[in-house]
């Protein structure tokens, strides 16, 4: 048997690339994407017939465009798109089974043929069962409107086209083998939206990143083999709600900008839940979130991401015991772009609310105060706008608090004082300015004392390059 | 009922552990023996399969193909993410980083580098094989075929005729 590690394989020299077996190359031809993988076939004849072998297939329109033409320009995504229908062509026919086959497609403004040769192949391999089952991860992008003042909004004419075209041209078994969808810059009538994630039923993963189906919709997702959800809106796409109905499967969901009056999500069935990343710059007409509602059906949760990324806390202050049973088992929580300023002690209710969290991450913003906010944030709150009680309470497993954006303030060591009392097995603090580049501020302050002389905290320092300085508790 | 899961879950901590604090013996191809935790060698799907199915845990497990420099370091990736937890932000930051230092160094010696590869690949341990291998793409990226077949030494054996097929080809992509 050929032995792995043994230095003798003749004509070696520093590189043995050629040694690797035909399915550890094909691996990592799969890491390289089709394009570059299809100019590898010029190395040698081995090479020659290794990429009509590859298991995984990713097409993507954005390699396929012309470095000549201006970038974001029509032309140049139309030629992308050309190419993309030949290499579709070229590489779907032959009798070999694909295991999974990734498209990322535009949608051009002004035809839509160049989409249906793709998705005619797509029908052919679906089909005759060369994509297996559930392979298909689908990716479509309108591209913007050349020039015009309203380029960033969700195109609505190329939802439509792309709806008219899966309804005329895609096959029955098409859509319910889609295991991926994301759909980039879209606005689809709600029937459309709902009838197109309706067909897509063997989904595992939904990404909507600025696609809507138009102004106050609700978007309702409930699939059975469903995994992660991410949707993030942009200024224009205005959802009115996200609603999961059932769920089953579901492990991680992002939610980004929302422009709803109340909770931007609702839960029905998600018994696996795992992971939330919420982030949304909120607006002057939207009501504070309360977290025990929004989660009620979400007691599992190990990991939450909270991003404020505004002078609004968009969260209402809670009775631990209110949150308690969906926090019972969080063992991340991440507060992220908290205003500067900011007194951050009423955190702690968070804190106090999730007994078995293990680290707790801070990140204050840039100074906002450098740039005004505008009109439609409203008032910028005063610093002691959010002036919740400071609950007293001991936590036995947090151990690791983290603070980025670190700032020498009286607020900034304060909440490092205030977690440092309560937590009593914490085992390390990381204070990091969120300057790259410059020096930590913290070491002197913990080796001299606390906050007006409390006492003296003992802490070994230690600095490993290119990460803040870790203050060991001790 | 929250006693009741509270004393189940705590019994299949404690099993876990049980389990977890095994330990197993792996042999290189020169016969050095190497002492694992259970918890490490069952990153590997093949051992995990083995000692899932009753295989001589005791005994502990030859392994043919692979040399000890090789088991040394394929080990020391096995320890790191079969023994670490990877739970929190942190913790993970931390294997990712451990996954980025462990592979800048394999990278610097490309010979060995295949051979993890290889041992990787023998051994499923699917996330040190998506490493190494993600880490070869990553230098073949960019570059001309040309440089590819210096870099990695490949011979040239296409004749005029295939390489008039494979620009054909190449035109529609």
């Amino acid at each position: 048997m050929e032995c792995y590690g043994q230095r003798s394989i003749a004509g070696g020299g520093d590189d043995r690339l050629s040694a690797l077996p035909d399915d550890i190359l094909l691996d990592i031809m799969g890491n390289l994407g089709v394009r570059e993988a299809g100019r590898m076939a010029v190395l040698s004849r081995r090479w020659q017939r290794l990429p009509g072998l590859l298991p995984r297939l990713v097409i993507d329109a954005r390699e396929f465009e012309p470095a000549g033409l201006r970038a974001g320009g029509h032309a140049r995504t139309k030629r992308a798109m050309e190419r993309v229908a030949g290499a579709v062509e070229s590489l779907l026919p032959g009798d070999r089974a694909i295991e999974r086959l990734r498209l990322d497609v535009y949608l051009l403004r002004d035809e839509s043929h160049t989409v249906r040769r793709v998705v005619e192949r797509l029908n052919d391999a679906v089909d005759s069962g060369k994509v297996a089952a559930g392979g298909l991860e689908l990716v479509f992008r309108a591209t913007s409107g050349g020039g015009a003042p309203d380029q960033d909004q969700p195109s609505k004419r190329q939802a439509r086209r792309l709806t008219r075209l899966l309804a005329a041209a895609a096959s029955p078994n098409l859509l319910p083998s889609v295991a991926e969808l994301s759909l980039v810059n879209l606005r689809f009538t709600p029937p459309a939206l709902a009838s197109l994630l309706g067909r897509c039923t063997g989904l595992e993963e939904l990404g909507m990143y600025q696609s809507d189906a138009g102004f106050g919709a609700v978007l309702d997702v409930g699939h059975a083999r469903l995994r992660r959800l991410a949707v993030h809106a942009g200024d224009e796409a205005m959802y009115k709600k996200l609603r999961v109905s059932s769920a089953p499967r579901l492990e991680r969901v992002v939610v980004a900008n929302w422009f709803c009056r109340y909770a931007p999500v609702s839960f029905g069935h998600v018994p696996c839940l795992r992971e939330l990343h919420l982030k949304n710059k909120a607006v002057y007409y939207q009501e504070p979130v309360r977290l025990s509602k929004m989660l009620a059906n979400a007691p599992h949760l190990v990991s939450l991401t909270l991003g404020f990324s505004s002078w609004r806390i968009w969260i209402e202050p809670e009775a631990a015991k209110q949150l308690e049973p969906m926090f019972s088992k969080l063992k991340s929580l991440v507060l992220t772009g908290i205003f500067r300023g900011c007194d951050l002690s009423w955190t702690l209710f968070l804190l106090q609310a999730a007994p078995s969290l293990k680290e707790f991450i801070l990140e204050a913003d840039k100074p906002l105060d450098a740039k005004a906010p505008s009109d439609i944030y409203g008032e910028m709150p005063k610093s002691d706008d959010v002036t919740w009680q400071v609950p007293e309470f001991q936590h036995h497993h947090l151990k690791h608090l983290e603070f980025s954006g670190f700032h020498e303030e009286e607020m900034h060591w304060r909440i490092v004082e205030l977690v440092k009392e309560r937590a009593a097995n914490l085992q390390s603090i990381a204070l990091d300015d969120g300057c790259q580049g410059c020096d930590v501020v913290a070491n002197e302050y913990f080796l001299s004392g606390g906050i007006k002389n409390k006492k003296p905290v003992l802490l070994s320092v230690s600095h490993k390059r290119g990460s803040p300085p870790i203050l060991t508790l001790v | 009922m929250a006693t009741g899961s509270g004393a189940a879950a705590a019994a299949a901590d404690a099993e876990e552990k049980e389990s977890g604090s095994r330990m197993i013996t792996l042999t290189s191809n020169e016969g050095k023996a190497f002492v694992v935790t259970e918890a490490s060698a069952r990153q590997s799907a093949t051992i995990r399969s083995m000692v899932d199915d009753g295989g001589c845990v005791d005994k502990g497990f030859p392994l043919p193909n692979v040399d000890s420099k090789t088991l040394a370091r394929v080990i020391q990736y096995c320890d790191e993410h079969g023994n670490k937890e990877a739970h929190t932000v942190d913790e993970r930051a931390a294997l990712a980083k451990f996954d980025k230092d462990f592979i800048a160094e394999l990278d610097a010696d490309k010979a060995f580098l295949y051979d993890v590869t290889m041992a990787a690949n023998y051994l499923h341990i699917q996330g040190l094989f998506a490493l190494t291998t993600q880490c070869i793409a990553d230098t073949i990226k960019g570059k001309t075929p040309e440089e590819i077949r210096t870099a990695f030494g490949i011979e040239y054996d296409l004749t005029a005729q295939d390489e008039e097929e494979i620009k054909e080809e190449d035109t529609h992509a």
